[in-house]
């Protein structure tokens, strides 16, 4: 059979609670005209319902296979994240680690001798983390505006986009802050700062390297 | 008479895989309808196991995807990958192997 424009929206008005991403929605939804253009039936919603029943299951099944598949998705894009912070220790990205850890070096050898002001560090750390946050809600809420439906990706890039902020309270409030968990020396204290601020370094040149090499061009 | 398709579901991702690398990209309904042609309608893929056999090929990095504009509206393509198309000469050899131990252990005797 061939669809009017007026049954193609009626199609994707049934099945849009069906899926909650844009990929399982556009897929279900091609599956679904495909299947009704090789029917020689008259057209009824009735009988997209019955394809729906007969192919997927229910709307609950093909939710059901969306929680399975975005698990997978979250599994697959955090090991690729993690595989982006381990290849900044190659080449060329090995460059910029060594240029902070002699950074880091100099600034601890300098707090041996004079008193140190954590403040100034904390806030570039924290702000890095804070930023690459903001950046991938606002690139994430845009989206959003142009689609009607989330993509499958946002939910692993909303997870790893906070993950430095994450780290950076953990270890704030543990280690760091005046009435922090565990107890350490101001010494202690700086190796702890220093450490953080390697990371965050680390974490946004990775992020923003993960983000427009391996995501931006799946997710636009 | 009808393939009971219990019978299929372990060599699933072997049939997806070999079927892509036998063409270079396929949506999914068009596989469905790929195996229902092959087998003449005696194996019925449904779509509550091919897709989440797609998506955990394509999360395991198996299957790369693409995504076309067709008639308006978005089609998502599966295609092999590097990994997947070293992994279905993989695959195969498996099933082969496996057939062969199905036919000693249930005495059958391979159709001529």
């Amino acid at each position: 059979m061939v669809l009017t424009a007026q049954q193609h929206q009626e199609i994707k008005d049934y099945i849009f609670d069906a899926a909650q991403y844009r990929e399982t929605y556009n897929e279900v939804y091609d599956h679904i005209v495909n299947a009704l253009e090789d029917k020689d039936e008259a057209y009824s919603i009735e009988l997209v319902a019955e394809i729906v029943n007969a192919d997927f299951g229910s709307f609950n099944e093909i939710k059901k296979q969306e929680q399975l598949y975005q698990q997978q998705i979250n599994k697959k894009y955090t090991r690729l994240f993690l595989e982006e912070l381990i290849n900044s220790f190659k080449w060329p990205g090995l460059l910029g680690n060594v240029a902070n850890l002699m950074l880091c070096l100099c600034i601890y050898w300098s707090s041996t001798n004079s008193s140190f002001n954590t403040k100034p560090m904390m806030i570039a750390v924290f702000s890095c983390f804070i930023l690459v946050t903001i950046y991938m809600y606002s690139q994430i809420l845009i989206r959003r505006t142009r689609s009607k439906k989330y993509s499958i990706l946002d939910n692993s890039l909303g997870i790893l986009s906070t993950f430095g902020l994450f780290i950076g309270i953990f270890v704030f409030n543990w280690f760091i802050s005046d009435d922090s968990l565990i107890s350490l020396s101001q010494r202690a204290k700086v190796i702890v700062l220093l450490t953080l601020y390697f990371f965050s370094s680390m974490y946004v040149r990775s992020f923003r390297k993960y983000y427009n090499q391996k995501i931006k061009i799946l997710i636009a | 008479m009808a393939v009971n398709n219990e019978l299929f579901k372990g060599t699933l991702q072997t049939i997806i895989l070999n079927l892509l690398s036998e063409n270079e990209k396929m949506y999914g309904y068009e596989i469905t309808q790929k195996v229902k042609s092959i087998t003449q309608g005696e194996l019925m893929l449904k779509e509550g196991a091919l897709y989440p056999a797609l998506h955990k090929l394509e999360a395991e990095g198996l299957l790369e995807t693409t995504t076309e504009v067709v008639e308006n509206r978005v089609r998502k393509y599966y295609s092999l990958s590097k990994d997947g198309e070293k992994e279905v000469v993989n695959k195969l050899q498996e099933a082969k192997d496996f057939i062969s131990q199905l036919q000693l252990l249930l005495n059958l005797k391979p159709a001529i």
